[in-house]
């Protein structure tokens, strides 16, 4: 020990036996400070072991108690034990479509202002592995319903949907309505069904880098969202979608390609035809059936698909090959056949990483925060084509008239998607649409000139 | 193609039965929800139970466990926790279940051997090393000075039987005295300076946190903490007279029937009255009710007077409404 310290310490043993010696206490005090020590002793404890079982209480209080949040994904009630959970959400998209050409193709829809999508979401989970999800669109001035099916979670391998949703044939038609990279969706969109209603088996395996879906549908008109069902036969659709790369640092982690075919007969009337009208981009349409045509047979879709996106960059095609028999008068089950495909790209200029989704702006506008976003360019070319023994035949056995309908549409888009946050974007596009055919004397229709804008919330 | 579209309908079928059929492939599971003092006794039971089960059945067979104070237990398989069978403190726990949750019958008491209690136990005290408080029965515990530590009456069954033992036991050294009775169990509430929600948080707080001259306790629990502490640590005392706890088993036949497990969960519980059941709660110091058993185990049990809950209260139903349900003497006596 130190010196000093020794001293110090030996001063302070002597001072204290002095003391000691002057004050000592009788026994009796000594058993009474004793008692009041133990007594202030159990008192601390006993304060102690309360706060502890305060918070033992508040922490039950808490495993028992919902808890409600509100967030970017929206708003959330969920039981305790988060086996009951509903998110309340929508979307609202208000446009405006423009065309720059007085010239627009007949029956189109006029220069205006819309609400495209007001469309409130509910969904959630009972029990863990009950989903569900409703939701109705009242845009256009209509009220559809678009989503509305209830799904059992068996495994993350197998799941079971039933009601009313997307069918799994297009991969841009797949994309959520809210991430769409473009106001309005590409040409092979026109071959895809829009919802519909079945069954479906599907689900993710090899750690999710393979994706299936299977199932039995009403087989919706191409584009079309009916509830009802016009004819006993069913559509049976796949789709099976692989990401072998997603679970690792390749280059290629944001690759995707898979393939989606769908068969069925579908029988349609004179009066209720059952066949698709197909528009362009810009919504306009640009090939009709002859009245009097209707589905009559066998129809099968063929879906390649890709996407990937590494860094701010991403790319997304789709080809589809829809045929289906179709009978006019005298003229019974002609194969009418149509192809489209397209190529997107997009670049988002901020950096954030492009995806299947809306980028996630790294400096989102929030009120408190005033940054500045994402800002994405994108653009587009798409061809759909009719095969020509659709125009085929005299006026009144021929599938459709090559003086009003199109043989042929391409389309080149561009845009600048500009996200404030993950609720709220900005978007701007232009396109124009090329034409084989479609108007008086063989000859072909204007070009389309479409400039579209979007203020979107979703949440 | 209509053949090629009834093939792939019958696939889907087929796959939808299969997907169906998947958990059904998996070893049963039972959910055994508990008091709080109880959590040794099943997880010897449960892996014996097992055993016997894959041997007579070739079936395996996993028992989860709950545990917690016997009221809020009950109330949780009432709000929906998937209880295939419940071994709770006492009765009402399990009546309350058959009345508010409809989960089992009203008659679920007489389904099994000794009003389907395989088991017994009762309430002594536990003191600090030496007794310095001197405590050696319930007036001792009622005095000035005294820190009693029980838990609380409105959560946990331990406590009920704590409470109702104090006031038989005053009724009696008082020719049945109600007012007395009430004084008396006044008196010694006054001495309760906290109130777990449980038997074991009790525990915890006499053995670990070192607060209060006695506990309040189960038997079982008693001798428990007096084997894990070591000798000489902490003693039992048993007072001139007790009570006669009677926890009850019972399948959740609803629940039961719903997870497809009620046969496993009959059995499970018809072992709990079988020589190696009985043993295992001999072992963990619950009083067997076999009568051969619990002659092996007579030596460990201290001879006490016991008194049951219907001779003394009229039954639990009686005693809950008026001593433990909201605005009842306990209210009463422990707000003052």
């Amino acid at each position: 020990m130190h010196p000093i310290r020794t001293r110090i310490l030996a001063g302070a043993l002597a001072t204290g036996a002095a003391l000691a010696s002057n004050f000592a206490l009788a026994d009796d005090d000594v058993t009474q400070l004793k008692e009041q020590l133990n007594e202030l002793d159990q008192k601390i404890r006993i304060l102690q072991r309360q706060q502890e079982l305060d918070k033992e209480a508040a922490a039950a209080r808490a495993k028992e108690t919902p808890t409600v949040s509100t967030g970017k994904d929206g708003f959330w009630l969920k039981s305790a034990d988060n086996s009951y959970q509903i998110r309340i959400g929508g979307i609202i998209q208000a446009d405006s479509h423009w065309y720059p050409d007085l010239t627009a193709p007949p029956g189109g829809t006029a220069n205006n202002f819309l609400m495209r999508k007001v469309r409130p979401v509910l969904e959630g989970t009972f029990l863990d592995n009950i989903g569900f999800r409703l939701m109705p669109d009242f845009g256009n001035g209509t009220t559809v319903l678009q989503d509305a099916y209830v799904e059992l979670r068996l495994d993350r391998a197998f799941n079971i949907r039933a009601g009313k949703y997307k069918p799994p044939i297009g991969l841009e038609r797949l994309q959520l309505d809210s991430e769409t990279e473009f106001v309005e969706r590409g040409l092979p969109t026109n071959l895809a069904p829009n919802r519909d209603i079945g069954v479906q088996l599907g689900g993710s395996v090899l750690s999710d880098t393979l994706s299936y879906q299977v199932g039995v549908f009403n087989g919706n008109t191409d584009n079309s969202t009916t509830d009802g069902d016009t004819n006993d036969q069913k559509d049976v659709l796949a789709r099976l979608f692989a990401e072998p790369f997603r679970n690792g640092g390749s280059w290629l982690k944001g690759l995707g390609i898979g393939i989606a075919y769908g068969t069925g007969v579908q029988q349609g009337t004179v009066a209720n035809s059952n066949l698709a009208t197909y528009k362009t981009v810009g919504q306009l349409n640009f090939f009709s059936f002859s009245a009097g045509a209707y589905a009559d047979g066998e129809r099968t879709k063929l879906s390649p698909q890709l996407y990937y996106y590494v860094g701010p960059f991403g790319l997304l095609g789709e080809y589809i090959d829809s045929s289906q028999k179709v009978s006019r008068a005298a003229s019974r089950q002609q194969d009418f056949d149509s192809r489209a495909w397209q190529v997107n790209t997009y670049w988002v200029v901020t950096g954030e990483d492009a995806s299947f989704r809306n980028p996630d702006p790294r400096h989102p506008y929030s009120g408190k925060a005033p940054g500045l976003g994402a800002v994405e360019l994108v653009a587009r070319y798409g061809v759909q084509t009719i095969n020509a023994s659709a125009f085929a035949g005299s006026a009144t056995t021929r599938l459709a008239d090559p003086n009003a309908s199109a043989r042929e549409a391409r389309d080149a888009g561009i845009g600048v998607n500009w996200y404030f946050n993950r609720n709220f974007k900005i978007q701007l596009n232009y396109d124009q649409t090329e034409f084989d055919g479609g108007a008086a004397g063989g000859k072909d229709q204007p070009t389309e000139k479409a400039v579209f804008t979007r203020l979107q919330a979703n949440f | 193609m209509q053949s090629l579209n009834r093939s792939i309908a019958r696939i889907l079928v087929a796959a939808l039965l299969v997907a169906v059929a998947l958990p059904l492939r998996a070893d049963v599971a039972l959910l055994n929800v508990s008091y709080d003092p109880t959590r040794e006794l099943y997880q010897e039971f449960n892996a014996a139970f097992a055993k016997y089960w894959e041997a007579k059945e070739k079936e395996k067979v996993v028992v989860r466990q709950s545990h917690g104070g016997s009221g809020k237990q009950a109330r949780t398989v009432i709000d929906g926790l998937d209880a295939d069978v419940v071994t709770l403190a006492l009765a009402y726990d399990v009546d309350e279940i058959a009345a508010k949750g409809k989960l089992l019958p009203a008659g679920w008491q007489k389904r099994l051997p000794n009003n389907s209690a395989p088991y017994t136990s009762t309430i002594v005290f536990l003191v600090r090393k030496g007794n310095p408080k001197h405590i050696k029965d319930w007036d001792d515990i009622a005095k000035p000075g005294v820190s009693v530590i029980t838990p609380n009456p409105k959560t946990s069954g331990g406590a009920r039987w704590n409470y109702l033992a104090a006031w038989g036991y005053a009724l009696k050294a008082s020719g049945n005295d109600e007012a007395k009775a009430r004084d008396f169990v006044s008196r010694l509430y006054r001495n309760v300076p906290v109130l777990d929600s449980g038997a074991r948080g009790a525990t915890t707080t006499f053995v670990e946190r070192g607060i209060g001259d006695v506990l309040l306790a189960w038997e079982n629990e008693a001798f428990l903490a007096v084997k894990e502490l070591g000798p000489g640590k902490v003693d039992v005392v048993v007072p001139s007279v007790s009570i006669l706890a009677e926890p009850p088993v019972s399948v959740v036949d609803k629940v039961a029937s719903r997870h497809g497990t009620t046969k496993v969960a009959q059995a499970y519980l018809e072992y709990l009255y079988s020589d190696e059941g009985q043993d295992i709660a001999g072992r963990n110091f619950y009083r067997p009710t076999n009568p051969k058993i619990a002659e092996k185990y007579a030596s460990q049990f201290p001879k006490v007077a016991l008194f049951r809950v219907d001779e003394v209260f009229g039954g639990w139903q009686k005693a809950q409404k008026t001593h433990f349900a909201d605005g009842g003497v306990f209210d009463q006596i422990f707000q003052k």
